[in-house]
């Protein structure tokens, strides 16, 4: 597959392509606890780095198959997840912001202080096991089972949590259950994209999942929309490009980042797509073909 | 035969007495009201039968099993369905999505067969939108059921609340201030409705200030003042008791 590709594109292309398919799944994971279910997150970073750490140690360490360490990765990620997620989330509030803010660091600095994790050198010489297929196979399987979960019972159940927890609860939706089963849903793939970035980058270190590489993921959902799949599909591709596309600006990066969710929050404070709902878009379609007819047409 | 038994109980905020020994007996199919000036302790009482409080005191018995503090998510789906004073509907969602998440006990899709689009959870998806839209149609929304939540009219939303709590397929539905912000249309139109779930077999529990509705629609009255029952009967009885008049209905010039 890469061969194909390359036949058209830059290689330097093509690894943006990878590092937009494996920030497209961490995204999506974010998008279901924060976008979604309307749980504050910031510390996705953290679990992205218990993936990356899991599934590089096991590949190093035990010479395990690599589609086992991925799968270890997303299920240790998700454990940690529910782990913090049970205490947390059953208070009603955003505590859960303070939390994994808080745990994101412990996780950072646990991994800076672990001889098995390389300590501050971090971990080398990962198996380069990730390539533009398995990447972008997993995204469109995710894909799919996100788009089937939020069209049905157990999605709506999750945005009503958004909207209202008090009404949810009263509609029937165990709130706290439904919470934690959406972190660990996100907190799983966060793991698996940790785990796929640690071993397309072959090599990791604790400054790699720092509190900047959660506000990078919250600025995607943010910015492409929450709780919308192909806004945060949208979000993490504009800002996967983005630094790359402004190397120039790259010292003022945090600028650009801070600036431009200012104006998004003046303009579009629901994201990119965020208020945008698929029968609005068949209706609005409808109309502009309806005056294109009306307007083509002889008088009536 | 008595669907709901509130027996003795007592809320108690910090210092504050919200509830003092409230007891009162519900029957099945009728339709009860609960009245009483601000603060007397109405929404209190609302709020513990569907479990957002705990009472400090007493017990609560529904259709026979004690409900006293069960979180909410069970007293929905053990039959009680509720609507709020100030309207909690979930905006950004359409109408009928509003009432699908009320028939969340109701259908049994989980995650798993929802993510593997199995038939299964297919068939239980068609049958939720047909139960949603049969209840759009009881309240008169049917025709709005693509519209965003939040930009109905204030009457309107009321009455997507009830089709909300309606999905539950409760047998017991209480009402929080249904007519508050409604003209004189509306209300009889909400007597109606009140009166058709009562129809379908539903008893309702009903806390209101507009005495015209009560007295209307409602079988039995209580009323509350300052956290106790000062008294119970007939709108008839209620309407010339001394106590409810020197309280709360004043008395006329």
């Amino acid at each position: 597959m890469e061969a194909l590709i390359l036949q058209y594109v830059d290689i330097y292309v093509l690894q943006i392509m990878v590092l937009i398919g494996i920030n497209i799944i961490l995204a999506l994971g974010l998008n279901l606890i924060t976008g979604v279910t309307g749980q504050l997150s910031m510390g996705h970073a953290g679990f992205m780095s218990i993936g990356a750490y899991t599934s590089a140690i096991l590949s190093l360490q035990f010479g395990m198959p690599f589609w086992l360490c991925l799968m270890a990765a997303g299920l240790t990620a998700a454990m940690a997840g529910v782990l913090i997620g049970i205490p947390t989330l059953r208070l009603e509030g955003d505590y859960l912001a303070m939390v994994t803010i808080g745990f994101a660091e412990i996780v950072r600095v646990v991994f800076l202080n672990l001889d098995i994790a390389g300590r501050g050198m971090g971990l080398s010489g990962i198996p380069a096991n990730t390539s533009f297929s398995v990447v972008w196979g997993l995204v469109i399987v995710i894909v799919l089972l996100n788009t089937g979960l939020l069209k049905s019972r157990p999605g709506r159940a999750l945005y009503s949590i958004r909207e209202d927890e008090i009404a949810a609860e009263a509609s029937g939706v165990n709130t706290t259950l439904y919470k934690v089963i959406a972190f660990a849903m996100g907190t799983f793939l966060a793991g698996i994209g940790g785990s796929l970035y640690a071993h397309y980058l072959t090599y990791i270190s604790p400054q790699d999942f720092d509190f900047m590489r959660s506000v990078e993921y919250l600025n995607m959902v943010v910015l492409g929309g929450m709780g919308s799949i192909p806004g945060t599909i949208l979000g993490a591709v504009i800002l996967t490009i983005a630094p790359e596309g402004l190397r120039f600006v790259e010292d003022y990066r945090l600028l650009f980042y801070g600036g431009l969710l200012v104006i998004l929050m003046i303009f579009r404070p629901n994201g990119l797509l965020g208020d945008v709902r698929w029968v609005d878009v068949k209706r609005t379609w409808a109309r502009i073909r309806g005056q294109a007819v009306a307007s083509s047409g002889s008088d009536s | 035969m008595a669907i709901l038994e509130i027996k003795n109980v007592s809320q108690e905020f910090g210092g504050l007495l919200a509830l003092d020994r409230v007891s009162m007996t519900v029957e099945k199919g009728e339709i009860f009201g609960l009245i009483g000036p601000n603060g007397a302790g109405k929404t209190t009482l609302f709020n513990l039968i569907t479990g957002i409080y705990r009472p400090s005191s007493g017990e609560l018995w529904f259709e026979g099993r004690s409900i006293g503090g069960l979180r909410p998510y069970r007293i929905a789906n053990v039959g009680i369905g509720r609507t709020f004073q100030n309207i909690r509907l979930f905006k950004k969602l359409s109408v009928l999505d509003n009432v699908r998440v009320g028939m969340h006990s109701v259908s049994r899709a989980g995650f798993v067969s929802a993510m593997l689009y199995t038939p299964w959870a297919i068939k239980r998806e068609r049958v939720t939108r047909e139960k949603s839209m049969a209840l759009l149609e009881l309240v008169g929304l049917q025709d709005k059921a693509i519209e965003l939540a939040g930009s109905l009219p204030y009457g309107e939303q009321r009455r997507l609340e009830i089709a909300r709590a309606m999905a539950l397929e409760p047998s017991l539905l209480l009402l929080d201030e249904p007519a508050a912000g409604m003209n004189a249309t509306e209300k009889e139109e909400l007597l109606g409705l009140i009166r058709k779930i009562r129809d379908l077999g539903v008893t309702v529990l009903l806390v209101e200030h507009d005495m015209n509705v009560v007295m209307n629609v409602c079988n039995r009255i209580a009323v509350l003042d300052y956290g106790r029952k000062i008294a119970e009967g007939t709108p008839e009885q209620i309407k010339n008791d001394p106590r409810v008049i020197e309280s709360y209905l004043g008395v006329e010039l």
